[in-house]
């Protein structure tokens, strides 16, 4: 040390120190890390999935628009908007009138001056009966009696039901459910309100007048006829023009049994490595797991049994691997043209070993684009049955899976033989129940053939490409 | 065979330089793992003598890291590989300390002139853990400068660059922090104090 010193060498001195200090990191350092380094690598699941929803919404509401029954929404709504308007005036008047009212009744004389302002107000507005009629428009039981007085005095010499303001049949049958219940309620509040207010004489007449009126009123709302099967007809016609269109969604869990194959094509180029290894199932290690198509369909029906459908999928495909971790350089024997090659790729994982097994994970994201169509073989009321095809064009959204060395013994990133682009084919049998004449659901058995292999053609091992799954759904018609 | 890496209940064998790297290349989670029981010691080590206080350290180690793994591919086996990621984390260790502005406390090294030692401060466990400790005390801009020259191997010209700062400011921050780390050491006892040569020569004249 002193040597160090008298050499007038601080810097190596300190150098060669400081070098040999370790510290040990906590052990969320190494926890954040690895979170960051996979998140930047890992599969934007979230971002697809709300992606493809709001694709799903928007297409649905394009597709549904306009809606089936507008003529009725839109009279309906047209009806119920004035009323709400007119509503609205004639509180807002009513109060001016009821303010003004009070007024008057303060000094206990109701004056010809102050029946001429009441008259003027309620004429303005020329409210009274389609209160009654729209009981949808959101009017306190309070807030109608309030009015009573003014439209009954403005209005006690002319009242009449005018039915045909009711614009819509369900606005008029609305009312009808809702009239008796208002009938009693309107009766006692205005009575109340009134009696608070003016004179015995007064209430007398008045509450004389508005039982009259009401009372008139709610008769021929009950005595005017509901046209049920016209509505009923009319909504069916509406409806009829877009019914050949249905949405589809369906969910299916699917499961694909591993078995390898190897082409041997390498064979006819002699090699020592590879020739006298032979394909030894029960080492390789490989167990199906649970798979899952989610998909949101879109149906045109051709005839009256037949469908073509198409729409957007998302598959999930995996399968386990029973491995050991290990490092070695793998070697993948692959044939060019005439002459054989071979690719060396890093391994973490062998397929035998003594300690420590490990499950590898090989799943895939794809996104598929079915185009097929659907028979309806049989159909005896609420339940029925029908079968359907189709072909898959699939786009797989990630590539880190692992394949095998071509001696059977390392599992290494298959990213570079890997297929991106691939088509399947499904064919589907489906027991179906309508809950309505709209909503069917059905479950049934499917099967799927995937037809190239997962890895491209130089990759000499191919797999089982056979997967099974039950289909449930939904189809709901326009 | 020789197992050396446990990891999550696993014992894997050794893995050499350049299978880590191939498998750091294709993100394989052991391969990194590996890569970072190996080098974080010694990293730390390097945020710790730069940063304020341990948790800075680790934080500095946090980043430095994942710019290693995400940044691998850009090792182009030109010179070591741990040189490469030394590289790394005393350039972030610095970005962090411009980044929340450490330097802004003690960047003007010409005040602080006199720095208080206790020597029971220090606990004497290992010399090179004094020494970095002693390091430590320095004023923060003193510590970088010092770090950066004696430890790290920056030219003056390369620190000005780094630190924004003209080489002859290096040049002089470096001789004080120099003197004052030299006094504390002495103090510490971790080194003796130069004796005076005896100039024979001029005694005999």
């Amino acid at each position: 040390m002193n040597d160090q010193w008298y050499n007038d060498d601080l810097e190596q001195f300190l150098a060669d120190t400081a070098d040999q200090h370790r510290m040990f990191p906590s052990d969320y350092v190494w926890r954040n890390i690895q979170k960051k380094v996979q998140e930047e690598r890992s599969w934007p699941a979230l971002s697809i999935i709300a992606f493809l929803i709001i694709v799903s919404l928007a297409v649905a509401t394009f597709l549904n628009y306009p809606p089936d029954n507008i003529i009725a929404k839109v009279h309906y709504q047209d009806s119920v908007r004035q009323e709400q308007q007119r509503v609205q005036q004639a509180l807002a008047a009513s109060k001016r009138g009821e303010e003004n009212f009070e007024q008057r009744l303060s000094t206990a004389n109701i004056t010809a001056k102050t029946l001429a302002e009441f008259k003027e107000n309620a004429a303005a507005v020329a409210i009274t009966d389609s209160l009654y009629n729209l009981a949808q428009v959101s009017v306190t039981h309070v807030e109608i009696a309030r009015i009573e007085p003014v439209t009954i005095q403005a209005s006690k010499a002319t009242t009449t039901i005018k039915t045909q303001d009711v614009t819509s049949q369900v606005s008029l049958n609305a009312a009808l459910l809702n009239a008796k219940q208002e009938e009693e309620a309107i009766n006692k509040e205005t009575d109340d309100s009134i009696a608070s207010a003016i004179t015995a004489s007064s209430k007398d007449s008045i509450a004389a007048i508005a039982t009259a009126t009401n009372k008139a009123k709610i008769k021929e709302v009950k005595n005017t006829p509901f046209d049920e099967e016209g509505y009923r007809l009319a909504r069916k016609k509406s409806t009829a023009i877009t019914s050949r269109w249905a949405f589809d969604f369906y969910i299916t869990p699917s499961i694909s049994y591993r078995k390898l194959e190897d082409d041997r094509i390498r064979d006819k180029f002699v090699t020592a490595t590879t020739t006298n290894i032979s394909l030894d199932s029960s080492k390789i290690k490989h167990k199906p797991a649970l798979g899952m198509e989610v998909g949101l369909g879109l149906m045109y029906n051709l005839t009256r049994n037949l469908r073509f459908k198409t729409g957007l999928q998302f598959n999930v495909r995996q399968y386990y691997i029973d491995a050991y971790p290990s490092s070695a350089i793998a070697t993948i024997a692959i044939v060019q043209g005439n002459r054989l090659d071979s690719v060396n790729v890093y391994s973490g994982y062998s397929n035998t070993g003594n300690y420590s097994l490990t499950k590898l994970d090989n799943r895939m994201y794809q996104l598929s684009i079915p185009l097929g169509l659907q028979f309806d073989a049989i159909q005896t009321g609420k339940w029925g049955v029908s079968v359907g095809a189709s072909i898959q064009p699939t786009f797989t959204l990630n590539k880190n899976v692992y394949l095998i060395s071509t001696d059977y013994k390392y599992y290494a990133n298959g990213e570079s033989f890997f297929r991106r682009f691939n088509i399947n084919t499904a064919v589907d049998l489906n027991f179906s129940y309508k809950t309505s004449d709209k909503v069917k659901f059905y479950l049934g058995p499917q099967i799927r053939y995937q037809h190239l292999p997962t890895y491209n053609d130089s990759y000499p091992i191919k797999e089982y490409r056979w997967d099974y799954g039950i289909r449930l759904g939904i189809i709901k018609s326009f | 065979m020789k197992y050396v890496l446990y990891l999550e209940g696993k014992t894997l064998p050794l893995m050499t330089e350049q299978t880590i790297i191939a498998g750091c290349l294709h993100s394989d989670a052991i391969a990194q793992r590996e890569l970072y029981n190996r080098y974080s010691p010694k990293m730390l080590s390097v945020c710790y003598r730069f940063a304020q206080n341990r948790e800075d350290a680790e934080d500095m180690l946090q980043e430095g890291f994942i710019k290693v793994f995400t940044q691998i591919h850009s090792f182009q086996n030109k010179g070591a590989f741990e040189g490469w990621i030394r590289r790394i984390i005393v350039h972030t260790c610095i970005n962090f300390l411009k980044k929340y502005k450490k330097f802004n406390d003690n960047v003007e090294l010409t005040e602080a002139s006199y720095l208080q030692v206790k020597e029971e401060t220090i606990p004497s466990v290992m010399q090179a853990k004094q020494v970095v400790e002693c390091i430590r005390l320095l004023p923060i801009g003193y510590r970088t400068v010092l770090n950066l020259y004696a430890i790290e191997g920056f030219s003056h010209r390369e620190i000005g660059d780094i630190l924004d700062i003209e080489e002859s400011t290096s040049r002089s921050q470096y001789t004080r922090a120099k003197a004052m780390l030299e006094n504390v050491l002495i103090k510490k006892r971790i080194i003796e104090n130069p004796k005076p040569e005896l100039n024979w020569l001029a005694v005999l004249k």
